[in-house]
Parts: C-alpha cells; sequence; structure tokens
C-alpha cells in the first residue's frame, strides 16, 4: 500500500494494463505556491513558507483503452485520503507521493477510446517513499546563515553571530554563502535551528582542532549525537532504526555522517526543523561549535 | 541636512520624487521600542532613542525646548565696611561639559575653537582687586592674577560694566581641551580705613562657547555669541556643573554668594537616528473627527519577517502588550526634512494573523468617553428654581443652596460644604450656614 503502490512501475507498455500506464505530453508539473510574500512600499520583499504543498500535475490520457480507465479509477478512489507513487520518468525518474485530487472524468471520443484530461495529481506531506529525491546537484537549494540582504536565517538561543567562515568564502566577502553561525563560548543551554520546506537535507560542519561537539535533532528527534567538529565523525552514533524512537515520523532516517558532512536523505515532503545543540548541554566541554548553510532537497 | 554615520545609506536626501512615509515609533509598557516605516533607513525618533523621555519631534533646524538644569550663573556682594585685614571672596565654576540643556555637536562638528565666557554686571569699587580668570587650578586663596584673562573686548578687571560679555582666547580645539578647565570672579582687599564700599560682582552667565564647523550647524542661542559665528558654523556651550563660593575671608565687612541658579534656555533637541524597519504594509489610515470624539487609526505591519523559525512581529508581539503602548506616528517628507501630519495615541487593539499585525490606535484626550452628567458638580443645586425637575412650589426663590433649598428631597447639589476660606480643603465638613436673603439671579421672572 501507499508509497509501494506505483502508478507507473513501467516506462513503456504495460502488458497487464494492456497500455501504457504514464501519461501523454502535453502535462503540466507545477510547484507549489507555500509562500507567502510581503512587499511594504518601498521596502524589501519578505517571503516565508507557510505551507508544505510539494508538486502537483495535470495529467492527460489520450485515446486509451477503457482498462486505463478503470486503472486510473482505482488508484483515485483507493487513495483519496492516502497516496501512491507516481514516477516521473521524464524527469530524472523522480519518485513522487500522492493522489489524484479532481475525478478521472472519461470522454468515450471513439469506439474502445477514452481521454481523461486534467486530472490532478498533488503531492502529500508527511508521505513515506520509496526512493527518497537525492539529486542534490538539480534538486536543491541552499539556506544560509543569513539571507541575500544579510538578515539572520537561523533562529538561535544563546551567543551565535553570523560570521565569515575562512573555510567557505563565496564570490565575495559580502556573499550571503559566505556566512556561519558561530558560538564561541557556548553553554547548556544553546541551540541554533533553520526550518525549511522539503525533503531530505545535508550540510557540512567546518572541522576545527579546537571545537567541540554538536548533536543534531530533526523534527525534535535525536538524529545525530555528539558530532566532533574536530574529527568530522560521530562516535555517538546515529539513530537509523527505524524503530528506534527516535526516528522521525516512524520513517527509517539514515543520516550519513563523515568529514563533517551530514546528510539525511530519508525525509519526507514536510516542514522540518533542524536543530544543533552543543554538546555542553550534556556536560560536554564549552569549545566554539558553528552551524554552516544547509542544503535541502526541494 | 543632517549628517550620517559612515556607512548608513541615508534617506534625508535619497527618496526624491517618491511619495511621504509613514514613520511609526512605538514604546510599549514594558519599555520596547519598535520603529517602523515603509521603508528601511535612519531618521530622528521622537521616543528618544536612548533614554526613551518624549522630546519635541524636530527636523534638522527646527526648535524645541529643553528645561535641563545647570549652574550657570553665579554672584558675589561685597560690603566692606572699613576692612582691617587682607581678605578675599571668590566665585568658582568648574566642570564644565556639553549637558542636556546645550546643543549636542553633530556627528560631523569639527571644532575651531573653545571659548571661555562670561556675562554679568560689576562696580569696582577701589578698594584692591577684582579680577576674572579662565584656566585650570585657578586659587581660592584671593591671589590674582593666575590663569588666563578675559580679553575681549577689554580686560573686565578691576572695572565697572553693566551686562557686559567677556570672553578669552580659544582653550583648544577638542572637548578634551573643557577637563579641569574652571572660571572665577575674585575680589579682594586689604586694610582700607575710608568709608564703606561695596564691590559687587553678578555674573548671570558662565560657559564655553564651542564653535565648530559642520554640514548641519546649529547655533545654540541660550547665552549670546562672545562673537559672530562665522558662516558654515555652529555654536554650542559647554555649562558648569559645579559652582563654589567662598565666601569673605579675614576681613571686616558682609559678603554674600548666589549660585546654582538654574540656566534655562529653549535649544533644539539633538535629533537621535534610530533605523525604521520597513515593515509597514497596506495603508495606513486614520480617521479625524474634528470634535471631541478623539481620532483614531489603524497600522499594518507584516509578520513575515524574521529568520527561519521565528517571525519578527509575532515574536515582538509574544513578548509585549502592545494593547497600551504609546504610538507616535509622522507622515514624513524627506525632500522638506519635516512631518506634514502627526498623531500621538495609544494601542487600543492589535490583531495578529499569519500575515499582518493590525493596530488600531486612539488619540489622546478621549472627551466623548468620559463619563459624566452634563451639569456641573457643586455644592450649588444646578436646578432651575421652580422647574420641573426642582418640583419646589415656594414663593420664595433659592439660592441653590442646600440651606435654602424648598424641595429638599430633590436637591441636586452636593451635600458638603466647605469652607475654603484658606484655600484649604478641610479635613473637617461644616454644616450648611443659614440662608442669606439676596436676590436669586438665576430667576429670570
Amino acid at each position: 500500500m501507499a508509497e509501494t503502490d506505483i502508478l507507473n512501475p513501467k516506462r513503456g507498455y504495460w502488458d497487464e494494463l494492456g497500455d501504457n500506464p504514464n501519461w501523454n505530453y502535453g502535462w503540466i508539473r507545477k510547484t507549489a505556491s507555500n509562500k507567502k510574500l510581503a512587499q511594504p512600499r518601498l521596502g524589501r520583499r519578505y517571503s516565508r513558507e507557510v505551507m508544505n504543498g510539494g508538486y502537483s500535475a495535470s495529467l492527460n490520457w489520450i485515446d486509451r483503452p477503457f482498462s486505463t480507465v478503470q486503472y486510473l479509477k482505482r488508484f483515485f478512489e483507493q487513495f483519496q485520503g492516502g497516496y501512491f507513487t507516481l514516477i516521473d520518468y521524464d524527469g530524472c525518474g523522480r519518485h513522487h507521493v500522492g493522489n489524484f485530487t479532481s475525478e478521472p472524468n472519461a470522454v468515450e471520443t471513439a469506439n474502445g477510446k477514452y481521454t481523461i484530461q486534467g486530472l490532478t495529481f498533488e503531492e502529500a506531506p508527511q508521505a513515506r517513499m520509496l526512493t527518497y529525491p537525492n539529486d542534490w546537484a538539480n534538486s536543491s537549494h541552499w539556506i544560509f546563515s543569513v539571507d541575500d540582504y544579510l538578515d539572520p536565517q537561523v533562529a538561535s538561543q544563546g551567543t551565535w553571530t553570523p560570521q565569515l567562515t575562512p573555510a567557505m568564502a563565496g564570490t565575495t566577502l559580502n556573499a550571503p554563502s559566505s556566512y556561519e553561525m558561530y558560538n564561541p563560548t557556548p553553554i547548556y543551554s544553546d541551540f541554533a535551528q533553520v526550518e525549511y520546506v522539503g525533503w531530505g537535507f545535508q550540510m557540512t560542519f567546518r572541522t576545527v582542532p579546537s571545537f567541540g561537539t554538536v548533536s543534531i535533532y530533526v523534527d525534535g528527534h535525536l538524529l545525530i549525537t555528539q558530532l566532533s567538529l574536530t574529527t568530522g565523525v560521530s562516535p555517538g552514533g546515529t539513530f537509523a532504526d527505524p524503530t528506534n524512537p527516535f526516528a522521525v515520523d516512524g520513517i527509517y532516517t539514515a543520516p550519513a555522517v563523515a568529514g563533517g558532512f551530514v546528510q539525511c536523505l530519508q525525509l519526507p515532503l514536510d516542514k522540518h526543523r533542524v536543530k544543533v545543540i552543543p554538546n555542553v548541554a550534556f556536560g560536554g566541554p564549552a569549545k566554539p561549535v558553528l552551524f554552516p548553510a544547509i542544503q535541502v532537497m526541494h | 541636512m543632517q549628517t550620517l554615520p559612515a556607512g548608513v545609506i541615508g534617506p534625508l536626501s535619497s527618496t526624491g520624487g517618491c511619495a511621504a512615509i509613514s514613520l511609526v515609533e512605538v514604546l510599549t509598557a514594558s519599555g520596547n521600542k519598535y520603529f517602523w516605516s515603509e521603508q528601511r533607513g535612519w531618521w530622528n525618533s521622537v521616543i528618544n532613542g536612548s533614554t526613551g523621555i518624549l522630546i519635541e519631534p524636530v527636523g534638522a533646524t527646527a526648535g524645541g525646548s529643553s528645561a535641563a538644569y545647570s549652574n550657570a550663573s553665579g554672584a558675589i556682594t561685597w560690603n566692606e565696611s572699613r576692612p582691617l585685614a587682607f581678605g578675599y571672596e571668590t566665585v568658582l565654576w568648574s566642570d564644565f561639559a556639553i549637558g542636556a540643556s546645550s546643543q549636542q555637536l553633530p556627528l560631523d562638528a569639527v571644532i575651531q575653537g573653545i571659548y571661555p565666557v562670561f556675562v554679568g554686571s560689576a562696580v569696582f569699587a577701589a578698594v584692591t582687586t577684582m579680577g576674572f580668570r579662565s584656566g585650570t587650578a585657578l586659587p581660592i586663596s584671593g591671589s590674582l592674577p593666575v590663569g588666563g584673562l578675559f580679553t575681549s573686548p577689554s580686560n573686565p578687571d578691576n572695572t565697572s560694566f553693566t551686562n557686559a560679555l567677556f570672553y578669552g582666547a580659544s582653550i583648544g580645539n577638542t572637548l578634551a581641551a573643557l577637563t579641569g578647565q574652571q572660571i572665577e570672579a575674585l575680589t579682594e582687599c586689604s586694610l582700607s580705613l575710608g568709608p564703606p564700599l561695596t564691590d559687587s560682582v553678578t555674573v548671570t552667565a558662565v560657559g564655553f562657547a564651542i564653535y565648530y564647523t559642520s554640514a548641519s550647524p546649529i547655533i545654540d542661542g541660550q547665552m549670546p555669541a562672545p562673537f559672530a559665528v562665522p558662516a558654515g558654523q555652529g555654536l554650542s556651550w559647554a555649562l558648569p556643573f559645579v559652582v563654589d563660593v567662598t565666601g569673605l575671608t579675614g576681613a571686616q565687612g558682609t559678603a554674600a554668594g548666589t549660585i546654582a541658579v538654574a540656566l534655562v534656555a529653549p535649544v533644539p533637541p539633538s535629533p537621535v537616528f534610530v533605523e525604521y524597519l520597513d515593515w509597514l504594509v497596506k495603508t495606513q489610515h486614520f480617521q479625524l473627527f474634528g470634535s471631541t470624539q478623539t481620532d483614531t487609526a489603524t497600522l499594518s505591519v507584516q509578520n513575515l519577517s524574521g529568520n527561519t523559525v521565528e517571525r519578527d512581529v509575532a515574536l515582538a508581539y509574544a513578548k509585549n502588550e502592545f494593547i497600551g503602548a504609546f504610538v507616535y506616528y509622522r507622515l514624513w517628507r524627506a525632500d522638506a526634512e519635516c512631518a506634514i501630519f502627526q498623531f500621538a495615541g495609544n494601542v487600543v487593539d492589535a490583531d495578529i494573523d499569519e500575515e499582518v499585525m493590525e493596530l488600531t490606535l486612539e488619540g489622546f484626550g478621549n472627551y466623548s468617553a468620559i463619563r459624566a452628567p452634563a451639569y456641573a458638580i457643586d455644592v450649588a443645586c444646578p436646578l432651575f428654581f421652580g422647574s420641573i425637575a426642582c418640583g419646589s412650589t415656594s414663593p420664595t426663590p433659592c439660592q441653590q443652596s442646600y440651606g435654602t433649598c424648598t424641595s429638599i428631597e430633590r436637591f441636586a447639589g452636593a451635600l458638603v460644604q466647605w469652607d475654603f476660606s484658606d484655600g484649604v480643603t478641610p479635613l473637617v465638613q461644616i454644616a450648611q450656614p443659614p440662608p442669606v436673603a439676596a436676590a436669586n439671579l438665576a430667576r429670570p421672572f
């Protein structure tokens, strides 16, 4: 059920269906309008993600056999409140989980030929996936410590300040990508966090011999503990067991940690909160810690 | 035009052709201040940015007032009655600084000179010595000359003059030069067998005149300028904060010194520049009634800015009680550097949703909201004698007093009366005195 039910498991003709389950050309791949915008008359623009919508599509099946009509109708009914997997073969084979939110209305255009137009597929948030999006080069964007106006993007408690990182300077010193949130003397109550709407994330912590250790929480669940910013590895380990109560939304999360690089790929579409807590909170030494730019999947 | 700190993008001359903008200042009950506009930039603040004291809104050159206290004057009077020994009397002003009552120096001020100045009158009776000095470590032991002379327009030592201004040479080009500076007036005499004489010095103002150049020079007129302020220059005053009088010593006669006369002068307050954030959205709406109903307004503040987790305005809303907050609004013309409309009031309602915080404001002086009867509350009854409300059928008019009332169950005055003859409300209520026969002026027939 759910993510294992694939609407179009094959790219071409599918014997079992007696048709190609994929939709015709002329379809629309839509991006969700999750953002609210504010524009003071003479000020800068402000935006904020206020919804967790994903991709949607307006799909057409032109001159198909009745079996396809029944097939689509079955998916429509079965997943009214749930979700199934749809594979966008032309879109690098990316998986989408969601359901049809409009009715499949079939028009019999000729004897044995049916056309369904404008069938709306909408991606569902918080839905497990067979394959989580992982095209970091083409389907991700960055949330830097400061935005393009150099206003802070990271919410923090404690003495975190945006500073120019010596390790990852941008094209100019004023580029937002040149900044990281830095806390030279963390105390037990300090933290820094960002929120985003999307799928997985990855971030690279700069490793410095004098730096301390951090734990990383995702949506309130402990994901990585005692990540050493000296060695870039996590002797405390990660929490990847799906039966672990810390697993995010019961979803198998398999963070990868190496050389300060942290990747959490298996996150469903949702608003996610990535929180870094200095390990001084657990009695560790009060050594400097940082919160780097975060790359999130969209 | 005001000069802004280096690196600050100034709004004052860069809004060419744009419409007037709103400058909103909010002071919440918990003391937090918020400065909002439709455009991000630096403007002067009505709510003083550092102390929260409300000062007059001014442009770069408009005038306000300030009543800060400075010991800027002093006087000594000495009546010698055949003194038989050496004696002296001094007034010493010190701790000169640009106080709150003085025009502050603009940020770009370059001091051209700092001149000791005093204004006063003197009667020199030729006993021995009368002198005026400025400098550091002046003696108070009656020995002249020490320190710098007042040289312009002449040396006032041992002369009589009336309400004249004297000044001396510049002490330097930095405010640090004021450290330790003193100004002194002194009389001294020795044995004199002549008739009783009177030396007197009355100083009405003392200070150091600070001449400076600036892009926005302002002349502080609380004391006369010792010499004409050159074009392009401004003038500020460092005033003394300590005055010491050393009374008559060692001689026969009487002496009196007065100090600590507050010098209150109108001076424009120094603009305090703060950054206004571009958070105002929609149209700021004002309703002006022109009656006893107070003016009202609504302001809309966007609730989207902030970091990825926290919204700025929602955070402010959570940390402050906005209802009751003081709000000062100006519709600001940047080209004229003045507010063409101003509104001061309180927040009476604060509604916030995902996008906007709406503040509903009411102006001050909402007289229509006062719950009070439409007649005077007084010991005198406000009713018309013989009217339906009065109900009296007596042929004798009353005097609107309880004692003369013939319809006491309907008496509408206050039932006690105080004797205000001594101007003080007594603790004891006294009985209504017996009525005095007099014409009822309230009765038209």
